[in-house]
């Protein structure tokens, strides 16, 4: 019989993110564990696209740095995620602002384009909106 | 261990060597195949001609006699009929447009069609006369289309075929194997035919003048096609490098931007988490810091714009229609916080009206504008935006009870990085090319902008879409 810490812990909404940054990754994994998200981080989008082969849960939302890697290679991951896991939510994040929309616009409504540096009540509200309360 | 691995770099300076032209070499199918339809058009003229003279014949010979011309019902007649369906019959095997895929060879249907026009050409110059008339000389059509339209091998061989023809129909009319004929009704211009000299004179020059046409007119043409090849190529490279430069603005942008996004979230996370622990100076350092690192993030998007739009080539081809009111709202919502911060009221009257531009790029100038609007005015004052169609102009305003701009330093305000002493005074920090991206963007789209202001009166910014503009004022184009 399942404890009900271990149920309580599994029923969570669970939050996947990349980036290469560490520190990046630290922040959002505290400002959104706060509000009771699970969130597990990859230092690569090879590692997150593993993971998903590895019958680890389906995450909830994705939130992709779009330069992450080499390059653009978060926009190479949007088009590889969106292809083979059409209905997984997600947030990329750019440093960029506006100025990455000529390489890149999401045409569905589950995908949002959010500016670093970000307000963690901003990133909430993005999360909430998306994938509901935790 | 293994031994450590030598490799060697070397980066040569000339990297781009152009690659030699198609020359007298090669063309494509594709190219051929737009070549041969400019064939087709001429047998659509030659059969047309052939058929009206037939019907001239037939209706008024006495015309065609006064004008010193013999009636001909028959040849001209056949001639058309051969063309017609051939010219139907190959335009099917081309397809109906350039880019569509044929059966047959485009190489094998070009020439095909060069055999049959020769042969009808040559038809045509026995019956207008091969001695003492123009008609020889119709066989220079077909010379400077070939030159122009295909390789220079492949030209020479339709003059060669020409001449053989032309000589063999001369040859055979001598030999009295056929009758001469000619369209010219004189009784004189057969008895050229009994003299061999003006005869072979004739032939001759024909033959030298079809050769040296077809030197001419295919070193020309060669000489064309080297130019456009190098033409398409430098295109390429400039598109190329345009799209190299890009992309690496943008690296460079996110490698600047990132770690001072990093430094942003630290500090408000550490604000968020610890604010109660903080002695306050710790806090006004702490947003001092925050600040400062926004105004750099700030600073290195609005380069890379600025060096996006500087060297934009995009041309109106790329201008779709916007609802600039709807544009012009969503922007007074992105600056709504921090005009509320600062207790500033904007009053938006937005009329519908579209305008013809890209949507990003007036994004950002109604974005700016906006921005400096709220910057520049005093706490607690308004900015008004009105937007729409009015006196004969297009576009919208933004107005401010501010701190004005003096006339001698209105000028200069859309200078890189210029920023008046009362602005710097009222705004330490700001990037200081937000008007030059105003700028560029208003040069893509043919804006013009006027300025109304006056030192501690405030600024109005009028900005007038192409097509209705306003005469008046200091504008910028």
């Amino acid at each position: 019989m399942r404890s009900g810490a271990l149920q309580i812990v599994e029923d969570m909404k669970k939050i996947a993110h990349v980036d290469d940054d560490p520190l990046v990754r630290e922040l959002l994994e505290r400002v959104l564990s706060g509000e009771g998200y699970r969130v597990e981080s990859f230092g690569s989008v090879s590692g997150f696209l593993k993971s998903l082969g590895d019958g680890k849960p389906f995450p909830d939302l994705l939130i992709l740095d779009v330069m992450v890697e080499e390059d653009d290679a978060g926009l190479t991951a949007y088009d590889t995620v969106r292809r083979e896991y059409p209905g997984l939510k997600m947030i990329l994040l750019t440093s960029l602002g506006e100025s990455v929309r000529p390489y890149f616009e999401p045409t569905d409504s589950e995908t949002r384009i959010m500016q670093k540096p970000f307000l963690p009540a901003d990133l909430t509200s993005a999360v909430l909106s998306l994938v509901g309360d935790r | 261990m293994p031994d450590p691995e030598s490799i060697e770099f070397f980066w040569d300076g000339d990297t781009e060597k152009p690659v030699p032209g198609p020359g007298a070499g090669h063309i494509s199918d594709e190219v051929l195949r737009r070549n041969a339809h400019w064939f087709m058009r001429l047998r659509w003229i030659v059969a047309v001609l052939c058929s009206l003279y037939s019907l001239l014949s037939l209706s008024f010979p006495d015309l065609l006699h006064m004008a010193g011309l013999s009636a001909a019902v028959v040849w001209p007649a056949i001639i058309a009929a051969i063309l017609i369906p051939a010219n139907v019959v190959f335009g099917r095997l081309l397809g109906k447009s350039p880019r569509t895929d044929a059966s047959l060879s485009p190489y094998l249907i070009v020439w095909l069609q060069i055999i049959l026009d020769l042969a009808c050409l040559t038809v045509v110059v026995h019956f207008v006369g091969s001695i003492g008339t123009p008609g020889p000389y119709l066989y220079l059509l077909h010379v400077a289309l070939a030159c122009v339209f295909f390789t220079a091998s492949a030209s020479l061989a339709v003059t060669a075929l020409s001449c053989f023809l032309y000589i063999a129909t001369v040859i055979l009319e001598r030999s009295g194997v056929i009758e001469p004929s000619s369209l010219l009704w004189s009784p004189a211009t057969l008895d050229l035919f009994t003299s061999g000299q003006p005869t072979l004179i004739q032939v001759v020059s024909v033959c030298l003048l079809l050769f040296l046409v077809w030197y001419l007119v295919s070193r020309l043409s060669i000489a064309i096609r080297e130019r456009e090849h190098e033409l398409m190529q430098a295109q390429e490279r400039i598109r190329s490098a345009q799209e190299q430069k890009d992309r690496h603005a943008l690296k460079m942008t996110h490698q600047l931007k990132s770690p001072l996004d990093t430094i942003r979230s630290g500090i408000a996370m550490i604000r968020g988490e610890t604010r109660w622990e903080i002695p306050e100076s710790f806090q006004d350092l702490l947003g001092t810091m925050e600040e400062r690192a926004r105004v750099m993030g700030e600073l290195i998007l609005d380069v890379l714009r600025l060096a996006q739009l500087s060297f934009d080539q995009v041309g109106t081809e790329h201008f779709r229609g916007i609802e600039l009111h709807e544009l012009v709202s969503r922007c007074i919502t992105e600056v709504q916080p921090s005009a509320q911060r600062r207790g500033i009221s904007i009053l938006p009257e937005l009329s519908r009206v579209t305008v013809r531009g890209i949507p990003q790029q007036l994004s950002f100038l109604a974005g700016n504008l906006l921005s400096n609007a709220v910057t520049y005015s005093n706490e607690g004052g308004t900015v008004r935006v009105r937007c729409g169609m009015e006196q004969g102009w297009t576009g919208f305003t933004v107005e401010d009870e501010g701190i004005g701009i003096s006339p001698e330093k209105v000028r200069r305000i859309f200078d890189e990085f210029y920023r008046a002493k009362e602005a710097v005074e009222h705004n330490p920090f700001s990037t200081g090319i937000g008007l030059s991206i105003v700028r560029q963007v208003a040069r893509i789209h043919r804006i013009r902008i006027r300025i109304d202001s006056a030192p501690g009166r405030g600024t109005r910014f009028t900005v007038v879409f192409p097509g209705e503009s306003d005469n008046s004022g200091a504008g910028i184009s």
